[in-house]
């Protein structure tokens, strides 16, 4: 489990876009920069929301496959998993089914449920639906996903509180998530409280940065300069 | 490239006042090339679909970001001299040397330094990321990628100024690039001039058509005969 930030790092951190997140993290010489986010192909569905951060509710899902005589839906380990966590949380779906692009894991009803039990965000492999209703329902709500498919399928919460993989970004119970319009990373601990900061100073460098480059100064030869190549 | 005249300022302008897939039926009716060619395939996301039609010069080069390395990776200042040498507008061409769904080629700092330079746009089989910022900070410059990604990753260049396949698109340095909402596609040089011309044509034959469609007239023996 991770360590827990107060309200605060919280609020710092959703200052701070996602892009500029990673480029403080790897600042921070924690991680390689080739690791820690999800690939392309995890889409988010609400551009237009502020960064969402939030600790990793895990679970496996399945709804492509047939239902099976037995199997029982996890959702009450789900629901508690939500209640137990610290918040805000962000419930993280992995597609274990057959066929991941036409499964479906979250909707609008779900959402509903999992904002209201202090979830601001949820992360899946596979597909969601509802997106006007989510909208509706759960205002500020952010979603990541493969993308949008029409029908439930026959839709189980299979395991829950396990670590998973979405779209090459491996994603443990308990983790912070940082996530925008640019894509979804995991925050190390190590770092948590101090990431923020650096990422103030990343914006302020680039900030100047483009403001040489936008000015009558700018030439190839002074920008070499002061990049130092 | 220089086989063929650089197009005047109004000649751009005035194919970029035209939408890419008009644009390609103009290509297409001065039966310079097959049909089924000359365009990026639906794997090629627009990332501005809002913004009028890109035209510009390609400059190309090959990059990577998703392979771990040890050491710093190589530069961009040979890129940027190229941008800054060719003739205008220019749309920089990423070539992914990587893992396409993991690398990143255009972020909001650089995008700064090529739209400087004169570029109105990028194209590439990899990511991109800053889609606010490059918004706020190159208003009016597109971007074409296979989506949005949002590590930096370990960025390093490698050839500048080879051809290189874009989702099934050829595209040599110098190409003359049209793209908007509904795709990318190359403009072959040698008609490169000609192509407005029919694309306004076109635009007329296919306003008469529509008109007719939705008159009180409309028929289908009527729609095979006269039109």
């Amino acid at each position: 489990m991770a360590r827990v930030l107060t309200p605060d790092q919280l609020e710092a951190l959703r200052k701070i876009d996602t892009a500029t997140m990673t480029n403080a993290i790897d600042h921070l010489n924690v991680r390689p920069p080739t690791a820690g986010f999800a690939s392309l192909e995890l889409q988010c569905l609400m551009p237009e929301l502020p960064p969402m951060v939030g600790y990793a509710v895990t679970a496996t899902g399945d709804s492509s496959s047939p239902a099976i005589p037995g199997r029982k839906s996890q959702d009450r380990a789900l629901y508690e998993a939500i209640r137990d966590s610290p918040k805000p949380a962000i419930v993280v779906f992995q597609n274990i089914g057959t066929d991941r692009i036409r499964s479906n894991q979250f909707g609008d009803i779900m959402v509903t449920t999992f904002n209201r039990m202090g979830a601001v965000g949820a992360v899946t492999d596979g597909g969601i639906r509802d997106l006007a209703g989510m909208r509706r329902r759960a205002p500020g709500f952010q979603m990541f996903a493969a993308g949008a498919v029409p029908s439930a399928g026959v839709s189980i919460v299979v395991e829950v509180g396990i670590t998973v993989s979405i779209c090459g970004l491996t994603i443990r119970p308990g983790e912070l998530l940082h996530g925008d319009a640019n894509g979804l990373i995991t925050v190390p601990d190590d770092i948590a409280d101090e990431v923020a900061a650096e990422g103030e100073r990343v914006l302020e460098k680039e900030q100047k940065k483009v403001e040489f480059i936008m000015s009558d100064e700018f030439s190839l030869e002074r920008l070499a300069e002061i990049s130092g190549w | 490239m220089n086989d063929h005249p650089v197009l005047r300022p109004e000649q751009l302008g005035e194919l970029a006042s035209i939408d890419s897939p008009t644009v390609n039926n103009a290509v297409d009716s001065l039966g310079f090339r097959d049909p089924t060619e000359g365009f990026a395939s639906s794997e090629l996301r627009c990332i501005y679909p809002d913004l009028p039609p890109m035209v510009g010069y390609a400059i190309t080069c090959t990059d990577d970001s998703s392979t771990p390395r040890a050491g710093p990776g190589r530069g961009y200042q040979e890129l940027y001299e190229a941008i800054q040498a060719a003739p205008k507008p220019v749309v920089v061409v990423f070539k992914c040397l990587g893992d396409p769904r993991r690398s990143l080629h255009m972020g909001d700092v650089m995008a700064s330094i090529v739209g400087r330079l004169g570029a109105v746009g990028v194209v590439t089989d990899g990511g991109v990321r800053d889609v606010a910022a490059v918004r706020e900070r190159v208003p009016g410059f597109q971007m074409f990628a296979g989506g949005i990604v949002v590590g930096g990753g370990a960025p390093s260049l490698g050839d500048v100024g080879i051809s290189v396949s874009i989702f099934g698109l050829t595209i040599s340095p110098g190409d003359l690039l049209h793209g908007d909402a509904n795709g990318l596609l190359t403009i072959p040089l040698p008609i490169a001039d000609r192509v407005a011309e029919a694309a306004k044509s076109i635009q007329q034959r296919e306003k008469e058509r529509v008109d007719f469609v939705r008159s009180d007239g409309f028929a289908i023996d009527q729609l095979t005969s006269a039109h």
